[in-house]
């Protein structure tokens, strides 16, 4: 695996805050690249000898949909558009819900649980676990190289954990390279299987090194986003009673999907989106040279109060809610958008059906963040609940999603 | 708070570290300030972007 570890030329790193800087900069690819080599310094291993080591036993790092301008990045997207079409997603609505139901089924007795790891973390990841066609059961392998990958855009890592990091990613390209061959040879109705043995207008299908690239891209923006926002979502309803209130007197459709895209404004999970500079741009009288690295700061945008007034305060009655931009804006708009919002759509339905009362589990301290530059999410989140509906139907239904296979 | 946090609060706002850990967990108060009195903010001391994936 080759790695990048780019260097700006002389001028540091730009931060763009402001709302309309940042849809400006997300709608001008050929000035604000996201291709991240060239002329920033791409090299073959690091200075550390065993990082190296471990990249090298594994594939290379190519650019694909996020790492990747037009024209080339529309067509990697091209691939992997139809399992995250308004179609696909409508037939999992059913084992969303179901999932939802088995996971607060496994503490809704208890009357308290830790939010991110009992459902936060595992309604997403078994959601993309399945649309990868993987066994259920390589739960914690995915949820080992998810953090690998967002340790390693954390910018956090000490050597150790960049080590670690990296031979949990090389552990991850050749799981996934062993099922792109079984795929290959026996194809089956999941994203895997669409990602080798596509190919559009004659040209050549991916290679594992690009569609190993792309599997990473899913992997993280598939889960890890939803994640924090369902776990910020039940947070901000536990310090925001009269917001809560407003939903338990009006849980229509319209409300949840009002809850969602607040807590997306609100939690802004993918934070910040780095950008390179392919010519010398003036901002605000700052003169940004070529070949600078920026971020977009997506999560300072949408708490601008130019655009959303009073950003900071949790409102879900705001006329302007499709404004944010948690999902990016233009070429890059985040490919798996519209199943994260399904899942909170329902995840947060069913949520608001089976508890209520929610508050900080006793002694529980208010929740922390964890430090990375391009993701925002709690560590954790105890709460407690009065329970409203102990069972749920979908064990009439027949239906496990806890052994679906995908 | 972290010390970090409350001397964003006040500092000089070329004196922002915005890739201090502390501040990457509670940066909302710096986002005020960049957006208020740096809308481009420039970083010179954070001169590495290390990214061996996506």
């Amino acid at each position: 695996m080759k790695h990048r570890y780019s260097r700006t030329p002389n001028s540091g790193i730009f931060f763009v805050s402001r709302y309309e800087d940042v849809i400006q900069i997300a709608k001008d690819h050929k000035t604000f690249s996201s291709r991240m080599m060239g002329p920033t310094r791409a090299m073959a291993g690091s200075e550390d000898p065993e990082v190296v080591a471990v990249l090298k036993s594994g594939y290379e790092n190519v650019p694909t949909m996020l790492t990747e301008d037009p024209p080339n990045q529309r067509r990697y997207r091209k691939f992997v558009d139809g399992a995250f079409s308004p179609s696909s997603l409508k037939s999992l609505e059913p084992f969303i819900e179901n999932l939802s139901n088995e996971l607060i089924d496994t503490f809704i007795d208890k009357g308290e649980c830790e939010f991110l790891s009992k459902f936060g973390v595992p309604l997403p990841l078994r959601v993309i676990i399945s649309q990868l066609g993987a066994p259920q059961e390589d739960l914690p392998l995915f949820r080992k190289w998810t953090e690998a990958f967002i340790g390693n855009l954390s910018q956090q890592l000490d050597k150790e954990g960049i080590l670690q990091a990296a031979k949990d990613m090389v552990e991850f390209q050749h799981y996934f390279v062993a099922r792109m061959n079984e795929r290959r040879a026996e194809p089956a109705d999941d994203i895997l299987s669409k990602l080798v043995n596509a190919s559009f207008d004659g040209e050549q299908p991916l290679t594992d090194a690009e569609c190993l690239s792309m599997l990473s891209q899913i992997l993280v923006a598939g889960n890890e986003t939803t994640s924090a926002s369902l776990t910020e979502g039940l947070w901000l309803l536990i310090e925001n009673p009269d917001q809560y209130q407003l939903l338990k007197d009006d849980p229509s459709p319209e409300m949840i999907s009002r809850l969602v895209e607040e807590v997306l404004r609100i939690s802004s999970p993918s934070s910040n989106m780095f950008r390179r500079t392919t010519r010398e741009v003036e901002m605000h009288g700052v003169t940004i040279p070529e070949n600078s690295i920026l971020f977009a700061r997506f999560a300072s945008a949408n708490h601008d109060d130019n655009q959303f007034p009073e950003a900071a305060k949790f409102n879900l009655m705001r006329d302007n809610l499709k404004d944010q931009v948690a999902f990016g804006k233009g070429v890059h708009h985040c490919l798996g958008a519209a199943l994260s919002r399904r899942e909170m759509n329902i995840g947060f339905k069913v949520i608001l059906d089976r508890m209520e009362n929610f508050r900080l589990a006793e002694g529980a301290s208010d929740p922390e963040f964890s430090a990375n530059a391009l993701l925002h999410g709690m560590t954790g989140l105890d709460i407690a609940f009065r329970q409203k509906v102990k069972m749920y139907q979908h064990k009439k239904r027949g239906v496990s999603p806890f052994f679906y296979a995908g | 708070m972290s010390d970090e946090v409350a001397r964003v609060a006040t500092c000089p706002v070329h004196q922002i570290s915005p890739m201090h850990p502390d501040i990457l967990k509670s940066p909302w108060g710096m986002n005020r300030r960049l957006r208020d009195e740096a809308p481009v903010f420039q970083d010179s001391e954070f001169r590495h972007f290390f990214c061996f994936t996506l």
